[in-house]
C-alpha cells in the first residue's frame, strides 16, 4: 500500500463516478461557453473589431477562473454522502492521496473546458495568435495553479455554512498574480502578431510565463504540504 | 494483550459544552464492549475519537502497545489495524458493491478475490454489481460490513450498528460480532439496545455525565 | 498575566504622547511645500504622505508575521500562536483601511483622480481584501479547531501570495507608470531633512499604536478562549453554570 498504490485506487474510484455521472463536468463546459457568448455582447462592438485585442485576453481568462472556480468548488461534494470522506480519510496513509486524486480530476475537468473555451474565443471574435504554442502554455500553468490552490480549499469548506460565497473569497486573491500574468502573457501574445512590437513582445512574455510557472511551482508544493495539516482537525 | 484499549484522562469539549470529562477505561478483548448512555451523552464522540476521526483537547489512548496524546495523529500502522461502521456507510451510491469494496481491498492492501465470497456470505451475491444507490437500508449497511470483515481490523469499533436492519440483517451482524470478539479482536459497541447487548454477553459500559460510572457488569 | 498588562498600558501611554507629538511635528515642524503642478509633494494634502505610507509599511509587517504566525500554529497546535496571528491579522487589516481611505483622498488632490491603479496601492488593496476572508472566515466559521487551522491555512499561503502579488503588480505597472515608482524614492532622498525625520518618525509612531492595538487585540482573544476554559473547568467541577 504505497502513496501510488492508494492514489491508484482513490482515482479509479474517483474517474468511474465521474464517468457514471458526469455533472460537474457537463455544467462546466455549459457554463463557460454560456459566458463566452455573455461577455461577448458585453464588449463586442459590431464592425469594430479592431477592439477585439483590447478585451479579448481579459475576457478568456474570466471565463477560464470562473469556470474553473464553479468546477474546483464542487469537487469535493460526492465525498460528502455517506461521510466519505471520512473513510477515505482513515484508509489513506497519506491524506495527501486524497487531495492528489481531487486535484487530477479536477485538472482534467479544467483542461477539457480550456479545449472548448480557446476554440469558442477564435470563432467569436477572431484574434491574430501568432505564438500558439505560448498561449496554451500560459493557459496550462494558469489553470494548474488554479486547480491546486482551489481543490484545496474546496475540501475545506465544504462542512460550513456560507461556503458558496466564502470559497471564491479565499481563492481569488490567492491566485491574482497568475491571473494577472496570464492577462498580461495572452495580451502580449495579441499584440506581437503586430510586427512593430513583435521582439519585446516575446521578452516580455517570457517574463510573464516564468512569473507564473514559479507561482505554480510554489503553489503546487505549498498547498500539497499543507493539506493534511488542515484537513487534521475535520472530524 | 496486542489488542487493548487503555484511556487515560480523556477531554473532548464543543465550544462550551464539555462532552467527556476526564474518562477512564481498560478494555481487554474477549467480549464485547458496549458503551451505552442516554442521546448527547458523548457515545458517538467517544468512537470516533477512538477511530481517530476526531481530536480531543487532554488525555491519552492506548492501543496495545502505542499509546497516543491529544497533539500526536495516529500513525498509519495503527489506523489500519482500526475498523469502523458506523450511522454513515461510507460508500458511494454510484459505485457497485464490488466497486466500493475494491477501493477499500486496495487501500487496506487485502486480495480482491476475498470481495466476491465475502458479499457472498452476507447475502448480497445477486447484486454485486448493482450501485449501491438502489439498495435498501439493510443491503447497504451490509455492504459496510463487507468493508470491515475485508478490512480484518484488530479494533472493531461500531456505533449502532443494527439500527434500521430488518431481523435477519440483524442476526446474521450480531452472530458476525461475537465471531469478531472470539476471533480476540477488540470489539467497541455503541448501543441502545440492551437484549442484543445481553443476547451478546456484552460487557456494559455506562456512559453519564461524560465518564463512565460502572467499571462493567453483565446485564 | 500582570506583565502583559504593564507592556500593554506601557505602551498605550506612549502612543498617547507620541501621536500628538506626532501631529504637532507634521502640522508645525515639516516645512509645506508650495503648490507645484509637477510634484504631489505639494500643499497641505501632502501631508497624508506620513500617514499613509507609515501605515502601508506597518500592515505588510503585521501581515507577514500573521502568516509566519500562523504557520507556527498550524505545526506545533499551540492556540498561543493564533491568537496572536488572529491579533496580527485584526490590526493589520485595521491600517489597511486607513492606506486605502487615504490613498484615494491624497490621488483626487494631487492628480486629480480618485484610483490611478498604481502598483502599490493595488498591492495594499489585493492584501486586503485576502485578510477581509481571513477576517470573514474567523467571524462565520465558527471557533472551532478546523477553522481556526482553515483560516491559519489562508494567512500561510498569503504570504507566498503577497510576494508573487507585489512582484506581479510592479510589472504590470511598469508599463503604465514608469515614473511613480522610481521618482518617489529620489524625490524622498533629495527633499528637506526635516520632511525625512517626520517621516521616519510618523512610521515609529504609527508601530507603537499599531503594536498597542495588536497587544489589545491578543488579549481579546487569549480572554475569550480562557473565558471557555473557566466554562470546562466548572463543568468539571460539577458546579451548576
Amino acid at each position: 500500500m504505497t502513496f501510488g498504490h492508494q492514489l491508484k485506487a482513490v482515482l479509479i474510484k474517483d474517474l468511474r463516478i465521474e464517468v457514471r455521472n458526469p455533472g460537474i463536468l457537463y455544467t462546466m463546459l455549459l457554463f463557460a461557453a454560456l459566458q463566452v457568448v455573455i461577455f461577448g455582447f458585453a464588449f463586442y462592438v459590431m464592425n469594430d473589431e479592431s477592439n477585439a485585442e483590447a478585451y479579448v485576453p481579459g475576457l478568456m481568462w474570466i471565463v477560464i477562473l470562473f469556470s474553473s472556480t464553479l468546477g474546483t468548488g464542487r469537487i469535493f461534494d460526492r465525498e460528502q454522502q455517506n461521510d466519505c470522506l471520512a473513510g477515505l480519510m482513515m484508509g489513506c496513509a497519506d491524506l495527501r492521496v486524497v487531495y492528489l486524486s481531487k486535484v487530477i480530476l479536477a485538472l482534467g475537468f479544467s483542461l477539457a473546458m480550456v479545449t472548448l473555451v480557446i476554440p469558442l474565443v477564435i470563432v467569436f471574435f477572431d484574434p491574430e495568435i501568432p505564438h500558439m504554442g505560448l498561449l496554451i502554455l500560459a493557459v496550462f500553468l494558469g489553470v494548474l495553479g488554479f486547480c491546486f490552490v482551489g481543490t484545496l480549499f474546496a475540501g475545506l469548506v465544504t462542512r460550513l455554512a456560507f461556503r458558496e460565497v466564502l470559497y471564491p473569497l479565499i481563492v481569488f486573491p490567492l491566485i491574482v498574480p497568475l491571473f494577472l500574468a496570464g492577462v498580461e502573457a495572452t495580451s502580449l501574445i495579441f499584440l506581437s502578431a503586430d510586427t512593430r512590437y513583435a521582439d519585446n513582445a516575446l521578452a516580455d512574455i517570457w517574463t510573464w510565463l516564468r512569473l507564473m510557472l514559479a507561482f505554480d511551482l510554489v503553489f503546487v508544493f505549498g498547498t500539497s504540504w499543507i493539506f493534511p495539516y488542515l484537513m487534521r482537525d475535520r472530524g | 494483550m496486542t489488542n487493548v484499549i487503555h484511556i487515560q484522562g480523556l477531554v473532548r469539549a464543543f465550544g462550551r459544552q464539555r462532552v467527556l470529562r476526564k474518562l477512564e477505561a481498560i478494555w481487554e478483548p474477549g467480549t464485547v464492549h458496549a458503551v451505552v448512555g442516554v442521546n448527547g451523552s458523548g457515545k458517538s464522540t467517544l468512537l470516533k475519537i477512538l477511530a481517530g476521526s476526531l481530536g480531543f483537547e487532554a488525555g491519552r489512548i492506548r492501543y496495545g502497545s502505542d499509546e497516543f496524546g491529544h497533539s500526536d495523529s495516529l500513525p498509519w500502522k495503527l489506523r489500519q489495524r482500526l475498523g469502523f461502521l458506523g450511522h454513515k456507510s461510507f460508500t458511494y451510491p454510484d459505485l457497485s458493491a464490488r466497486e466500493n469494496l475494491e477501493l477499500y481491498a486496495d487501500l487496506y492492501g487485502r486480495d480482491r478475490g476475498m470481495i466476491l465470497p465475502i458479499l457472498t456470505e452476507l447475502g448480497l451475491e445477486d447484486v454485486v454489481d448493482r450501485a449501491v444507490g438502489t439498495f435498501s437500508r439493510g443491503m447497504i449497511q451490509r455492504v459496510a460490513l463487507a468493508r470491515l470483515e475485508l478490512q480484518q481490523a484488530d479494533f472493531v469499533l461500531l456505533d449502532e450498528p443494527t439500527t434500521g436492519l430488518d431481523e435477519e440483517t440483524r442476526l446474521n451482524l450480531l452472530s458476525r460480532i461475537r465471531g469478531m470478539s472470539e476471533a480476540g479482536r477488540m470489539v467497541v459497541m455503541v448501543s441502545h439496545h440492551l437484549e442484543e447487548l445481553s443476547a451478546l454477553n456484552a460487557t456494559v459500559h455506562r456512559l453519564e455525565q461524560g465518564r463512565f460510572y460502572n467499571g462493567g457488569e453483565t446485564p | 498575566m500582570s506583565r502583559a498588562h504593564t507592556v500593554h498600558i506601557t505602551l498605550l501611554g506612549i502612543a498617547t504622547v507620541a501621536i500628538p507629538m506626532a501631529l504637532v511635528m507634521v502640522f508645525f515642524y515639516a516645512p509645506t511645500l508650495p503648490v507645484s503642478n509637477t510634484s504631489e509633494m505639494n500643499g497641505v494634502v501632502q501631508k497624508i504622505f506620513y500617514f499613509h505610507v507609515g501605515s502601508a509599511i506597518n500592515m505588510l509587517i503585521l501581515l507577514l508575521a500573521a502568516g509566519i504566525l500562523s504557520l507556527l500554529f498550524l505545526v506545533r497546535g499551540d492556540l498561543k500562536y493564533d491568537h496572536w496571528a488572529g491579533a496580527c491579522a485584526d490590526t493589520g487589516t485595521l491600517l489597511g483601511m486607513m492606506v486605502l481611505c487615504s490613498g484615494p483622498l491624497w490621488a483626487k488632490k494631487a492628480w486629480g483622480t480618485w484610483w490611478n491603479f498604481e502598483p502599490r496601492l493595488m498591492l495594499v488593496l489585493l492584501v486586503f481584501l485576502m485578510y477581509l476572508g481571513y477576517a470573514a472566515m474567523r467571524r462565520f466559521g465558527g471557533n472551532d479547531m478546523f477553522t481556526r487551522k482553515l483560516a491559519a491555512g489562508i494567512s500561510v499561503l498569503g504570504i507566498p501570495a503577497i510576494i508573487f502579488i507585489r512582484i506581479a503588480v510592479n510589472l504590470w505597472g511598469r508599463k503604465l507608470h514608469p515614473e511613480n515608482l522610481t521618482s518617489d524614492k529620489s524625490q524622498f532622498t533629495s527633499s528637506a531633512p526635516e520632511i525625512q525625520t517626520v517621516f521616519y518618525i510618523s512610521i515609529l509612531t504609527i508601530l507603537v499604536f499599531s503594536l498597542a492595538i495588536l497587544l489589545l487585540r491578543k488579549r481579546i482573544r487569549s480572554a475569550e478562549d480562557s473565558l471557555e476554559s473557566c466554562w470546562h473547568a466548572a463543568q468539571d467541577a460539577d458546579i451548576d453554570v
